[in-house]
Formats: C-alpha cells, sequence, structure tokens
C-alpha cells in the first residue's frame, strides 16, 4: 500500500514538474524618467504561472546587452553607465503562484538623477524554483539519468531620460533568390542615446512595378549608442509568386520607428535581384 | 357604457403613447475596451525527462524535455538554452562542444563530481580516471523551424541562441538520443545513483 502512495507521489511531482510555465505582462518596461520631478520612479508588471499548477518564483537583476545579431548577452556588473544594477527595488523578490493567479511584481527605479542622459537599462529575471528532485529506484543496479526543466523569462527594464535620441539609418539591403525562397539580409545602425523598435513591410516588384508580393519585415530592437547596428537575415517563401528565371526583380524595405518626440520616422530601401529559376510558372 | 369605453380605449392609446415615448429615448451607446498588453510566456511542454543508464554507460531511453513559447509580440525575440549541473564546488555548465559535437554532462547528485572532473569530461581527451561521477552524452542539434525559430551554437558561452521569429505558439525540444556516453567519461568509478542535469530555456 505504501509503495503504491509512493508511486502516486512520484507521479504526482513528476506532473507538476513537467508543467512548469511563466507568463509576464507587460514584456517589456520602458520608463521615461523626464516625467517625473521626483528621484524615484515606480511601475509593476504580472506574473502568473500554470492553470495546473503552484509554481515558486525568484526574480533576481542581471545586466545585459543585445550583440549586433539581436542575441542576448550578459554582462557582468561594473558600474558601467547605462546599468540600472543597483539602482532598482522590486518586491516580492520570491513569491508563490496557484493555479494561474497573477501575482504583481512593483518596482522602483531610484538614483534617477544620477543616471546618465540617454538609455540605462538591465533583466529582470524570474526562474521557476520548483525543481524538486525525484530520486528513483534503480533496478539491476542501474543507475538513473534525469533532466530537470526550468523555465526563466526577462523583463527588459529601459529607462530614457534627459535629452535622450532614437536614430537609425537602414544602410544596406541584399537579396538573392535561391531554390524558390528569397534571402533578405540587411543592416540598420543606430547613433541616438536610446534604443529602436523598428517594424516595416517588404515589397517584391518586376520591373514595370508590379507588386509581386508584399511581406512584413520581423520587427526587432536596435540598440542605442555609437556605433550599434544589426544584421539581420529574412528567408522569403516564394511559392505564392510567379517569377521567371534570369529575369531581374526589385526588394523594397519601408520601416518605420518612433524618434524620442514619438513622432514616426520611415527608412527606406531598394535593391535587385535575379531569379535563378523559372518560379509557379505553370500557375501562368 | 359608450363612454366609458371609449374612454378607457382614449386613456390606453395615451398611456401607451406616453410609455412609448419613454422607450423612445435617444439611443445610448458605451464603448467597451479590453487592454492586451504585450506577454511572454515559456513553458515546460511534455517529454521524457528521466530514464536509466545500462552497464554499459547508454541511456536506455532518449531525454527529450520539450518547451512551449508564447509571444504575442511581432518583434524577434532571443532567448537560450542553457544547462548546468551540480559539481562539489556549485553549478557549472552542463552543455560543451568537442570534436563538433555538443554534449550534456549528467552529474552525480549523491556524490557531486569537482569541477576538475567536470572539466575533464568534457575536453577533447576525457580520462575515465580523471572524471568520476559525471557522464556526458550527445545532444541532437536542435531542430530550427523555418520562419518561427533559429537555434545557433554559441560556442564562447557554450549554450544555445534561440532566435524567435514567431507570433504565437512555437513548441521546441531538446534531444539527447538514448546512445552511449562519450568515450571515456562513464566507467567503474561512476557511483551508482542519480545522475542529472539542468535544462533551462531562458526568453530574454
Amino acid at each position: 500500500m505504501r509503495k503504491i502512495f509512493l508511486l502516486i507521489f512520484i507521479i504526482f511531482i513528476s506532473i507538476m514538474e513537467s508543467n512548469a510555465a511563466i507568463k509576464i505582462s507587460p514584456s517589456t518596461i520602458e520608463i521615461n524618467a523626464n516625467t517625473t520631478k521626483k528621484d524615484y520612479i515606480s511601475t509593476a508588471f504580472n506574473v502568473s504561472g500554470g492553470i495546473n499548477e503552484t509554481i515558486r518564483f525568484k526574480i533576481y537583476p542581471v545586466f545585459f546587452k543585445y550583440d549586433e545579431k539581436g542575441r542576448f548577452i550578459e554582462l557582468r556588473d561594473n558600474g558601467q553607465s547605462d546599468s540600472l544594477m543597483g539602482k532598482i527595488k522590486f518586491y516580492p523578490t520570491e513569491f508563490t503562484c496557484q493555479k494561474g493567479q497573477p501575482q504583481k511584481v512593483r518596482l522602483t527605479i531610484t538614483g534617477l538623477k544620477t543616471l546618465q542622459n540617454g538609455e540605462s537599462r538591465l533583466m529582470l529575471f524570474l526562474e521557476d524554483v520548483n525543481t524538486k528532485e525525484v530520486l528513483l529506484s534503480k533496478l539491476n543496479g542501474n543507475i538513473g539519468g534525469k533532466i530537470l526543466v526550468k523555465t526563466r523569462v526577462g523583463v527588459p527594464v529601459y529607462v530614457d531620460k534627459g535629452n535622450f535620441t532614437k536614430k537609425a539609418q537602414l544602410v544596406s539591403l541584399n537579396a538573392r533568390e535561391d531554390n524558390g525562397f528569397l534571402n533578405c539580409s540587411y543592416k540598420i545602425t543606430s547613433n541616438g542615446t536610446s534604443k529602436v523598435r523598428y517594424n516595416g513591410w517588404g515589397y517584391i516588384t518586376d520591373n514595370d512595378n508590379n507588386l509581386i508580393k508584399k511581406f512584413k519585415v520581423i520587427s526587432s530592437n536596435l540598440p542605442g549608442g555609437q556605433g550599434a547596428y544589426l544584421e539581420k537575415e529574412q528567408k522569403i517563401d516564394l511559392k505564392d509568386c510567379i517569377l521567371n528565371k534570369n529575369q531581374n526583380y526589385n526588394l523594397k524595405f519601408v520601416l518605420t520607428y518612433k524618434d524620442e518626440q514619438d513622432k514616426e520616422k520611415v527608412l527606406k530601401k531598394e535593391t535587385s535581384f535575379t531569379s535563378n529559376m523559372n518560379i509557379n510558372q505553370n500557375k501562368i | 357604457m359608450k363612454k366609458l369605453l371609449m374612454s378607457t380605449i382614449a386613456l390606453s392609446v395615451i398611456g401607451f403613447t406616453g410609455f412609448n415615448d419613454v422607450k423612445a429615448a435617444p439611443i445610448a451607446s458605451q464603448t467597451v475596451t479590453a487592454v492586451l498588453g504585450t506577454i511572454s510566456s515559456v513553458e515546460s511542454y511534455g517529454g521524457n525527462v528521466s530514464t536509466t543508464i545500462d552497464d554499459t554507460g547508454s541511456l536506455t531511453t532518449p531525454l527529450d524535455p520539450g518547451f512551449k513559447i508564447i509571444s504575442n509580440v511581432g518583434t524577434s525575440q532571443a532567448l537560450t538554452l542553457t544547462a548546468t549541473t551540480t559539481s562539489s564546488s556549485g553549478e557549472v555548465n552542463a552543455f560543451s562542444s568537442s570534436n563538433g559535437n555538443v554534449y550534456i554532462a549528467l552529474a552525480n547528485v549523491n556524490t557531486p563530481p569537482t569541477s576538475d572532473a567536470v572539466t575533464n569530461a568534457q575536453s577533447d581527451s576525457p580520462v575515465a580516471a580523471s572524471n568520476p561521477n559525471v557522464i556526458c552524452y550527445a545532444v541532437t542539434p536542435p531542430t530550427n523551424i523555418e520562419g518561427q525559430l533559429e537555434y545557433s551554437w554559441n560556442s564562447s558561452g557554450n549554450y544555445y541562441d534561440v532566435n524567435l521569429t514567431h507570433q504565437g505558439d512555437t513548441i521546441t525540444q531538446l534531444v539527447v538520443p538514448a546512445t552511449s556516453a562519450k568515450p571515456n567519461t562513464f566507467n567503474g568509478n561512476d557511483e551508482s545513483g542519480s545522475y542529472q542535469a539542468i535544462v533551462i530555456l531562458s526568453y530574454n
């Protein structure tokens, strides 16, 4: 009887582990320090776990940057001028969420007057701490292998202060047709003091300016700072297009972002490419 | 009687008219608004996370933890897939690469290996006697999902960078196939017990 209870307990714990979930909203915190005359500013976000689980979270801050490919790089805190480490207070620091119920996490950025002009940032990580170990009895002297699964979600916190600027340039756009896909690559630079979040559309046209395909450019965050840039690639499926082999086509990117005045700025770039094969000619 | 009937009808008409006047008040409308904020969510999503190791050091069944990533933002998102294991001096990176393969190190929970033993097991030329209580297994390169999710191995940090470009739900998985251990990482020096690592999918 005790073995049955033990088995049920182990299954229960296994189910608990296999459902670990973290949901955060909003996913990014962006604060304009110019909206207050105080030396601190507060906001909050919501955290919840899976609907059928009780999950314990811990929160901790990390300084970071995104590299030129948009990859996350964790940085050691050396008191960098654009870091919010040591200037953030949040509550609670560890808590339990039950059955998907949301928990509000309040955070306060202090020492606003000591922040640099432009952007400062950090990432608040929320991690499930409930990785209970399950030791299974081994038969025949075997040893057991096990992987515990953890989930972690970061909430980037950005603070803009003073005369911050958001300036971006679309400096290059290249396109190459390869086996029914259009490989688009572009470089976008930033020389403002705050990050830029851009969106946009891509247009494929023929030489008579007839639209062949319109697609959404996958948007991204472009870090601020001297020499900051992103090199992105996007693969476009041409199966719904009709292209002729050896014929030239045009690709145009029209990207938009909001500047420091919240005004929309437009970035445009155009290039051409040659189709290496007939695509969907039988559809004509 | 006729007068009474006529009066009743007249009053009824006036009454109904008055009632209708009340009903015919100007139409009022209210806009109902619900604001949905941006959401980042990641959850473990099934898969086998427990197996046994046979007398030759091979995993008897694959380990294949799954994850579900949810985003309602049409922006590319950075994630990382990392792994840690426990040495006698604390948590260490469980992922490593050598000779073109990515490995995950499972360490004995009851008798954790030294960090030197983990480093030795993760090297290009491990020495069996120098890595007790840690066993390495090759990892299948995670599968990219066209237009949704792209993995790239970060050789300087020994983890996977994951680029999410999909709005909605995305399912992904790490697979440790049921294969033999990395040569010279399993032998009689490895004590019986439970060997484990922690795989972390982080939404950055």
